[in-house]
């Protein structure tokens, strides 16, 4: 038997401890594949909204974990207008190199070219989706110590009083003016909806008793507690975080109206910078540390892979067109 | 209260928290002083800083930012004619003049003393009284903001000078730009002739900045050679302008109220209660017509009211969690980030944030004091600059400022636009601030009245019948005919007091080429008409909520353009219409030089890169306005060596430290 030289032996301990370092540390980025030199320099994503506002918000917290992981600057350019509008239209014609992302956040993106396209500056299927990191239920408020106390409360109030219950929504032909549609529709009632320019000035009003409902976020189920009361949510299940509040459909509406937080790009972006970024958002969405804090914000973390993504937004589509025709909103 | 008040003073005690407030106010002067970028992008350069703050610190750093940028938009707006935020478009009204007069530095004191005062008194209302004033803010719905709005609009009898019809013409055509859009209310596509990027509507600064700024620079390309002002460095120019203001106690009281107010309602913010404090200022003033030509009350009032703002929009802001303006959303987010939710919570929650920070406040006021105190005699300096670089350093930054708002260059274009309409404009006798005071009220006005009409069917069965039901409401509209009355009988006064006043270009009688007044009038007048006939035609297509303040503005244009033709074509008021003015001895090459550069430069910042056409803008500019050196190294070495550091100095600033992506070219 040959005596193996105890050299020999250190040697190849010292090889399997290395290589086996170097294999759990490069495990770790090698479960993402990334695109050779790819991103050679900062990242710029677009946030179509203002700065301090729950889009800009979600996109700040995505992109602080998202930096370590990519290893590039992810900077944020605000670029609001029109709801979104401008800045999208400004996204879709930006070079596909993946250097030029943008978040997009269904419905929103999808209501301009559907109700007026000549004037938005993009269509629908211009849209390259990556991923959709979360997800952010809609709620019906009414103001706390009002007369509405529960949804059956305002349903029977505005089949009684065709038109007298007032809703505030964020703009004519928004989001929540949207949503707002489908509750009218769901349960059979007309309101009368009031526009206001942003956030702001609809919860002024609602607070204030301008106006007796308004749809917005879980956000406000946590900021305004005391204030404002939610008295239904627009998902399939009830929210953990919120869960003294019923569901739409539980309540025998068929209401469901979400809004996603998505990472997106231009058309043509290459295949394989969308399934990196696929990966990436993965991971970001699973840290524990990311969903807290997206709860603390209100926007609740979700993933969706590209194809998801795609699925649940082609659905969404699907749904503000029927929204569209059946109201005749489109010009 | 008290005890947490006095853990709050504690607390901004800290050399830490001191730092901050240092770092905010010297970042927020600058940004405030530079064209373009205003309170708002300020205070969002500086969010992400925040997020790795104690909640507290950061929010108070913030507020540092917007209370000093408050102050250095006047700072731009007194030296050179250009309001670094929309909140001072008015300062330059009265502190160009103060300055051409060798007044500069009292004017940028009094600027300083007046938005120190108001500062100090939002934040004294924001400390005491946030929770009555927040309860109180909640009786403001559309019908008693609708009001206000209209009381802000009356002013423009107060501020149309000689000639009211000429006014009501401004005001009414900053307000039609404001139709520009997507109408919130309705949904309907205004005037966007399919442009997607006019669907936001036209964006607010870089409309105020081209209309004021740009326009002064072609009026003053007419005459190249007269230089901006001789500076007087005196050394009381401080006792000076404290004195003027002990002077003006009452003013500065009310335009601190008025600040506050306006900062509380949602949606408005710096820049009208700017114009509402001006306003306001010139109908009660003893000396109304001092104002446009170097009134000290002009520039105080609206630098009080600017500054109260701040206070005034952190009422509803950390009570409601309602921000009462951009950059209290801004803020906003900056607290939502760290999990704490501005609002009703944050008091008993969080109260040791909410104190720290209102008492932080009163120390940003303090700071902004300081700074400005010892850093004026240095800007001031900026006046002896050579018209050459002036003219083109301006044009740039602004440029560059305007395109940092919101990343766009289709606002550097309406940068340009709104430029070559407010010469226009302002050659014709049309006050550039009846038309800001259209721009920055119009949509508030609008939206409101449509929305208290949607609520008041509802509620009362009749829209009007709303208006009539609420108290406040009604109490407002009163407010609102009293201003307008005396705006009235101000601007009787002054017609009919001494004869044509000075024209705006300047004059040198007998020269070949004359165009008379009244030919101008009578051109405008048709246009105006013809324009009006035009948006009648566009308004078919909207919705009748759509159309209905387009087409008001149509009816009422169609009136004073005619009224307007009827009046120059036979004259009664006989000395103003048969003044003249000259457009000889302008040097016609250099300024269409100048313009066709600039349009250049922006068209060319897509194609080419911006710090690219940026450099060839400022070299052929510059070049242009130096053709009188003999010595030919003045003409070419001296503008490339210029261009080059200015334009570095741009892409230093704006790209390395502010990290404002501009388009790209083939070097930057």
């Amino acid at each position: 038997m040959k005596r193996i030289p105890l050299c020999m032996v250190g040697v190849a301990l010292a090889t399997v401890v290395a290589s086996v370092s170097v294999a759990s540390w490069a495990g770790e980025s090698s479960a993402i594949t990334k695109p050779a030199g790819y991103p050679s320099r900062p990242v710029e994503f677009i946030v179509p909204f203002d700065p301090g506002g729950g889009a800009d918000a979600s996109q700040r917290v995505f992109n602080k974990y998202a930096e370590p992981i990519v290893g590039q600057r992810l900077v944020i350019v605000n670029k609001p207008g029109a709801g979104g509008a401008t800045g999208w239209a400004e996204m879709v014609r930006a070079k596909p190199d993946g250097h030029n992302l943008a978040i997009i956040t269904p419905p929103f993106n999808l209501i301009p070219p559907l109700v007026r396209p000549k004037q938005t500056g993009y269509k629908v299927d211009q849209f390259t989706y990556i991923c959709i990191y979360a997800v952010v239920p809609d709620l019906l408020y009414a103001l706390e110590g009002g007369q509405f106390k529960t949804l059956k409360d305002v349903v029977d109030y505005a089949k009684q009083n065709p038109e007298k219950t007032k809703a505030a929504n964020t703009g004519a032909l928004g989001a929540d003016f949207m949503t707002t549609l489908l509750i009218e529709h769901a349960t059979g009632t007309k309101f009368t909806q009031i526009p206001f320019t942003g956030g702001a000035q609809a919860l002024q009003a609602t607070l204030a008793g301008t106006t007796d409902v308004m749809v917005g976020t879980s956000l406000y189920a946590m900021a305004q507690k005391g204030k404002l009361r939610p008295l239904a949510i627009a998902t399939n299940q009830r929210d953990p975080q919120l869960p003294d509040v019923p569901t739409f459909k539980e309540l025998g509406y068929d209401v469901f109206s979400e809004r996603y937080r998505a990472v997106g790009g231009p058309p043509g972006l290459p295949g394989e910078i969308v399934a990196y970024w696929g990966q990436v958002c993965r991971q970001v969405v699973n840290a524990p540390q990311f969903q807290a804090e997206m709860d603390k914000i209100g926007q609740p973390a979700g993933y969706r892979d590209p194809a998801e993504a795609r699925k649940a937004i082609d659905q969404m589509t699907r749904d503000m067109q029927a929204l569209v025709e059946k109201y005749n909103l489109a010009k | 209260m008290w005890d947490q008040i006095l853990a709050g003073v504690v607390v901004n005690l800290q050399p830490s928290v001191l730092f901050v407030v240092a770092v905010g106010t010297v970042v927020g002067t600058i940004i405030g002083a530079l064209p373009g970028l205003s309170a708002v992008s300020g205070v969002a350069l500086m969010l992400p800083f925040t997020f790795t703050m104690e909640p507290a610190r950061g929010l108070i750093m913030l507020a540092a930012v917007y209370m000093s940028a408050e102050y250095g938009g006047s700072i731009s707006a007194i030296l050179i004619n250009t309001p670094g935020t929309s909140g001072a478009a008015c300062t330059l009204l009265d502190g160009t003049p103060l300055t051409k007069k060798g007044q500069a530095q009292e004017a940028l004191y009094t600027s300083l003393l007046a938005g120190t005062v108001g500062g100090a008194f939002g934040g004294f209302v924001l400390l005491f009284f946030t929770p009555v004033l927040a309860d109180l803010s909640l009786f403001l719905g559309p019908a008693e903001i609708f009001w206000v709005a209209v009381a802000g609009l009356s002013l423009v009898a107060s501020l149309s000078g000689k000639h009211i019809v000429k006014g009501l013409i401004g005001v009414i055509l900053g307000v039609a730009l404001t139709t520009v859009g997507q109408d919130a209310i309705s949904g309907d596509m205004r005037f966007t002739f399919d442009v997607y990027q006019l669907v936001a509507g036209i964006p607010l600064v870089p409309a105020l900045l081209g209309l004021f700024a740009v326009a002064s620079i072609l009026n003053l390309l007419e005459n190249p050679e007269q230089s901006i002002a001789p500076l007087v460095m005196r050394k009381g120019a401080l006792r000076f302008a404290y004195e003027k203001l002990m002077g003006m106690k009452l003013l500065l009281l009310w335009s601190s109220i008025l600040g506050t107010v306006v900062g509380i309602i949602p949606g408005a913010g710096a820049s009208i209660s700017a114009f509402v404090a001006y306003g306001e200022a010139k109908r009660i003033s003893k000396h109304p017509e001092e104002f446009g030509h170097g009134s000290y009350e002009g520039v105080a009032a609206p630098e009080c009211a600017n500054n109260a703002v701040v206070g005034g929009a952190m009422v509803p802001l950390l009570a409601l969690g309602i921000p009462g303006s951009g950059s209290a959303a801004v803020m906003y987010g900056a607290l939502t980030v760290h999990g704490i939710l501005a609002g009703p919570r944050l008091f008993t929650e969080r109260a040791d944030v909410a104190y720290t920070f209102m008492v932080g406040l009163m120390s940003t006021v303090v700071a902004m004091l300081v700074f400005g105190l010892v850093t004026i005699r240095w800007s001031s300096l900026m006046v002896h600059v050579p018209a050459r670089f002036m003219v083109s350093g301006v044009l740039a930054l602004s440029a560059i400022g305007t395109y940092g708002l919101r990343n766009s260059l289709f606002d550097v274009y309406v940068l340009i636009a709104l430029g070559v309409l407010g010469y226009l404009f302002s050659k014709v006798d049309i006050p550039l601030v009846t038309i800001a005071l259209g721009l920055v009220l119009g949509n508030l006005t609008e939206q409101s009245y449509q929305q208290a009409m949607m609520v008041g069917m509802v509620d009362a069965g009749s829209g009007w019948l709303y208006f009539l039901k609420r108290p406040i409401a009604v109490i407002l509209m009163l407010a609102a005919l009293a201003v307008l009355i005396s705006g009235i009988l101000q601007n009787l006064r002054e017609s009919s007091s001494a004869g044509p006043g000075p024209s705006e270009s300047g004059m040198a009688p007998g020269e070949r080429r004359r165009i008379s007044l009244r030919a101008a009038n009578i051109v405008i007048g048709l246009v105006l008409v013809a324009l009006a006939v035009f948006g009648l035609v566009e308004a078919q297509g909207f919705s009748d909520r759509g159309a209905l303040l387009p087409r008001l503005l149509c009816g009422v244009l169609i009136l004073l353009g005619t009224i307007l033709v009827i009046a120059s074509v036979r004259p009664r008021t006989g000395v103003h219409q048969a003044r003249v003015f000259s457009f000889a001895g302008v040097p016609w090459p250099l300024w269409w030089g100048v313009v066709i550069a600039f349009i250049l430069f922006g068209l060319g910042s897509d194609r080419f890169g911006f710090y690219e056409s940026a450099f060839a803008f400022l070299v052929v500019t510059t070049w242009m306005m130096s053709a009188g050196e003999a010595n030919p190294r003045r003409r070419w070495l001296v503008p490339i060596l210029y261009a080059a550091g200015f334009d570095a100095a741009l892409y230093l600033v704006f790209r390395l430290i502010l990290d404002i992506p501009t388009p790209p070219g083939p070097l930057l």
